[in-house]
């Protein structure tokens, strides 16, 4: 199903971050948020992951990125 | 390392139409094994995280499944808030989906001004409505709508469509011009109100999770989402451009259901999930179609958990893409397998592939 991994943001220049899940980054837009971000925030990608979709509050994204790394240390998916 | 979760479609044209499709999934239909033995409050928490795209729609799934297992009745004002954020983040999906992704079809960048407003509106509705973010907690949340506020986001929602709907018209057009119309044309096999009738029972029985990744009631594969919610009247073989055009028609029945609902929002208090056994299924309307959660309760936690999403329907190998590609004529076939795929809406990234044989 639409599996979301809240990614981390490492850096931010000119509207553009990177941002962290599992080791592995990418870069995505934040014009589609209407609350500002910092580095350290979490965000969740969009479909496509090239747009930062929403922001996550941290206790809620460490949550569900522990449950995703139980889901794969077991492969249960 | 998280699998990068994708849908391929692979095609192959004989003599300018299409000979053959295969569809192939590494979507993650058992994500939920992991609940089981966890609280349910916990789990559903995380839900609108772990399945954002239409995380409205599944941490309300979530919580109603959780309530019929526990024989939770939450109070009514709840059943209006949520059909008002289920409209809400229907029209917001079709909408981005308009902004963002259909511009490609007119080979113009995407109007991410008109994304930012949609996105906006939908998360502020979701706020003002549960203050404390908890619209998922079973037997409903903290809910303290201002109805001054919900009226401002309305606005919001009218004014972003006022230049959405044009956009969305002028797809419509386009694809009509190129001669793509009736691309894709099949049988409409829509999936009945509710879902089928014995959904429950192969949920119950699907312990494998072949049901799950590849549904089927009594062998038909059900098309679910716009085009089948919209009915289309008489419409029998729908084409390209009536799927485009159900998704138009109904982003304009959402914003007139948010109208409705809006005038009958009430308070209510939190719900009080008691530690129980019993099992639950619940069946929303996604933005994509039929979304379903059916939840075990053992003592008050999780004994199992599953998730039947839109897009195993949808994309399932023999379902409606297959149906509908079969035959269709290949002139600029990957311009109109990726408009085809659009109109479907997956919710993951699709890489295409043509063969010519």
């Amino acid at each position: 199903m639409c599996m979301a991994v809240p990614s981390r943001i490492l850096s931010i220049e000119n509207g553009m971050a990177v941002v962290e899940a599992f080791g592995a980054t990418r870069q995505c837009s934040l014009m589609l948020l209407d609350e500002p971000v910092a580095v350290g925030d979490y965000v969740i990608l969009g479909a496509g992951g090239t747009f930062a979709a929403e922001i996550v509050p941290q206790d809620t994204a460490l949550a569900t990125l522990d449950y995703l790394a139980q889901v794969l240390a077991d492969g249960k998916a | 390392m998280i699998p990068d979760i994708r849908l391929d479609l692979d095609v192959t044209v004989t003599q300018g139409r299409i000979s053959g499709v295969t569809v192939l999934s590494n979507r993650m239909v058992g994500l939920t094994q992991g609940f089981a033995g966890k609280n349910p409050v916990q789990v559903l928490a995380l839900l609108p995280t772990l399945f954002s795209l239409c995380g409205m729609a599944q941490g309300l799934a979530g919580a109603m499944a959780v309530e019929r297992a526990a024989g939770l009745v939450p109070h009514r004002a709840h059943g209006v808030a949520r059909d008002l954020l289920l409209a809400a983040e229907i029209l917001a999906e079709h909408g981005l989906g308009v902004a963002r992704d259909w511009q490609f079809l007119l080979s113009r960048e995407p109007r991410l001004d008109l994304a930012r407003g949609l996105k906006s509106a939908q998360m502020g509705l979701r706020r003002i409505l549960y203050p404390q973010g908890d619209f998922w907690r079973p037997g409903g949340g903290l809910l303290a709508p201002d109805l001054a506020q919900v009226r401002q986001v309305l606005d919001q929602f009218q004014d972003c469509l006022s230049h959405i709907l044009p956009l969305a018209e002028e797809v419509v057009r386009h694809l009509a011009r190129k001669g793509l119309a009736d691309f894709g044309a099949t049988p409409l096999l829509a999936m009945p109100d509710d879902g089928p009738a014995e959904l429950d029972a192969r949920l119950k029985a699907d312990l494998d999770g072949l049901f799950l990744a590849r549904p089927d009631s009594q062998g038909r594969i059900y098309e679910t989402g716009p085009m089948a919610r919209m009915g289309g009247g008489d419409l029998r073989r729908p084409g390209l451009c009536d799927r485009f055009q159900a998704r138009i028609e109904e982003m304009q029945a959402s914003l007139r259901l948010l109208a409705e609902l809006g005038h009958s929002l009430e308070q209510a208090g939190p719900g009080c999930f008691e530690p129980v056994s019993g099992q639950g299924l619940a069946v929303v309307e996604a933005t994509r179609g039929m979304l379903a959660h059916r939840v075990e309760l053992v003592d008050g936690v999780i004994g199992r958990y599953q998730i039947l999403a839109p897009t195993e329907w949808n994309f399932h190998p023999q379902g409606v893409v297959s149906r509908a590609l079969l035959g269709a004529p290949a002139a600029d076939v990957e311009f109109a397998l990726k408009a085809f795929v659009m109109a479907l809406d997956p919710c993951v990234p699709f890489d295409l592939a043509v063969s010519h044989a």
